[in-house]
């Protein structure tokens, strides 16, 4: 199977998640954000170039579904998954842990920007004090989710996914 | 060298897509078509995906908020059957409540909803991000519903329809930090501005400081010409008015007359906004 298409069915697969489970299971009112999850695995796995494209598409596929400005999530996502791919191998093989430490960092970030983002485009009660238990709970999740996240992102990247350890 | 070139690509690809979010931002502040008509796309296709991902998913659901929210559950059901009691007893008082709401409507020559037709639907989902304060329901343009039509339950307004599909439709809610709607209080001839708050059962208004208004009066939607909505949708009740020294409006507390927190059906006004 080709990248691309793997790509596609990732973002497919994150969108019936994120609309059909993860926006239902919240915790104090917040869910988990996988499509910000997916763009720092991405990175992570993938390297800045794909990490920054990765994150485009999994925020404009997001910026979609909701009702935020279109091009948002995708800019703060691109981002985001641009900085995660500038530390892929550093933090990738340094150790075990290192990932989801970047993953629960990344989210924090992503969320911090996206309400900074949203602010500024005139997005009202984005910069509030539930903000603090978005980041929380987002990085938390996104944190718990990390490990088969990266593998997922490993098989999605793999040019050859049948000949090469997908989940290490 | 490699790395160097490698390093220039990637500088290079991630200007192009911040270049291409702003585009996709700039073009949809100004009401671009086509980005409306993809996302009404997204909606129509991603109606039966997501029906079918909950109705898997549901037992999950189910399952997290039993453990995770039990304590709650018990606290909420002892508070409902004590509810039930109390309610048996408010029956009437409930009654003459909405006849004096009527009454008033009346006497200020306003219609709650009035002749204009309407459709009713069933909410079929919450929001599915952090930052949007929307629901869905099950109902769109097959059943007359449109962009900017208001949506309502029995007691108030709720929000509008912000985007559109076949069979399905976005509800903006009231309570969304960039929901604004323009009232008129009950018995007087002031007019403000209500904004919502985050809040699932507050807004905020703002009156000019010569008006009088006293906690407890209703506010219903102004209906002025150019509104975004008809006349005389009851909003909600002024809890608090507070007058800033040399402020040249008073801000009002408003707490919703619609229960935001339980909602299975809502009534879409066919009523669209004048441009």
């Amino acid at each position: 199977m080709k990248v691309a298409l793997r790509v596609a069915l990732v973002l497919f697969s994150a969108a019936v998640l994120q609309r059909g489970l993860f926006s239902e299971l919240r915790i104090a009112g917040v869910a988990a954000d996988v499509f910000l999850l997916l763009a720092i695995t991405g990175g992570l796995t993938g390297g800045s170039d794909r990490g920054a494209l990765l994150g485009f598409l999994a925020g404009l596929t997001f910026d979609l579904l909701v009702q935020t400005p279109l091009g948002l999530s995708a800019l703060v996502y691109c981002l985001i998954g641009y900085g995660a791919g500038r530390a892929e191998g550093t933090v990738v093989r340094a150790s075990r842990w290192l990932p989801v430490a970047f993953t629960v960092a990344g989210s924090a970030l992503g969320v911090v920007l996206f309400a900074v983002f949203g602010a500024v485009l005139g997005q009202a009660n984005t910069l509030n004090a539930h903000l603090i238990v978005v980041v929380l709970v987002v990085s938390l999740v996104n944190g718990l989710l990390a490990v088969p996240a990266l593998r997922l992102s490993r098989w999605m990247w793999a040019t050859e996914p049948g000949l090469r350890p997908a989940l290490r | 060298m490699a790395l160097s070139r490698r390093s220039g690509r990637s500088r290079f690809t991630i200007i192009l897509l911040v270049l291409t979010s702003i585009t996709f931002l700039t073009l949809d502040f100004r009401g671009f078509g086509p980005l409306d008509s993809a996302r009404s796309a997204v909606l129509s296709a991603f109606a039966p995906v997501g029906d079918f991902a909950a109705g898997i998913f549901r037992p999950i659901g189910d399952g997290w908020n039993n453990a995770f929210h039990g304590d709650d559950l018990q606290a909420e059901n002892d508070r409902l059957r004590q509810q039930v009691d109390e309610l048996q007893g408010q029956l009437t008082q409930g009654d003459v409540a909405k006849q004096s709401l009527q009454q008033l409507l009346e006497q200020a020559d306003l219609q709650f909803v009035g002749n204009i037709p309407t459709t009713k639907a069933q909410v079929v989902s919450g929001a599915v991000s952090n930052f949007d304060q929307t629901i869905e329901i099950d109902k769109g343009t097959s059943s007359g519903i449109k962009k900017g039509m208001p949506v309502v339950t029995g007691r108030g307004l709720i929000g509008r329809v912000a985007r559109v599909a076949d069979n399905r439709s976005v509800v903006e809610m009231v309570t969304d930090g960039n929901f604004t709607v323009g009232f008129s209080v009950v018995g007087t001839n002031a007019l403000g501005v209500a904004k919502g708050q985050g809040d699932a059962s507050t807004m905020r208004g703002s009156v000019d400081v010569e008006r009088e208004v006293l906690p407890g009066q209703i506010l219903v939607t102004s209906g002025v010409a150019g509104s975004y909505f008809p006349q005389g949708l009851p909003i909600g009740t002024v809890s608090g008015v507070t007058n800033a020294e040399g402020s040249l409006q008073k801000d009002l507390d408003i707490t919703l007359l619609a229960d935001m927190h339980d909602l299975t059906y809502v009534t879409v006004v066919l009523w669209e906004p004048q441009s």
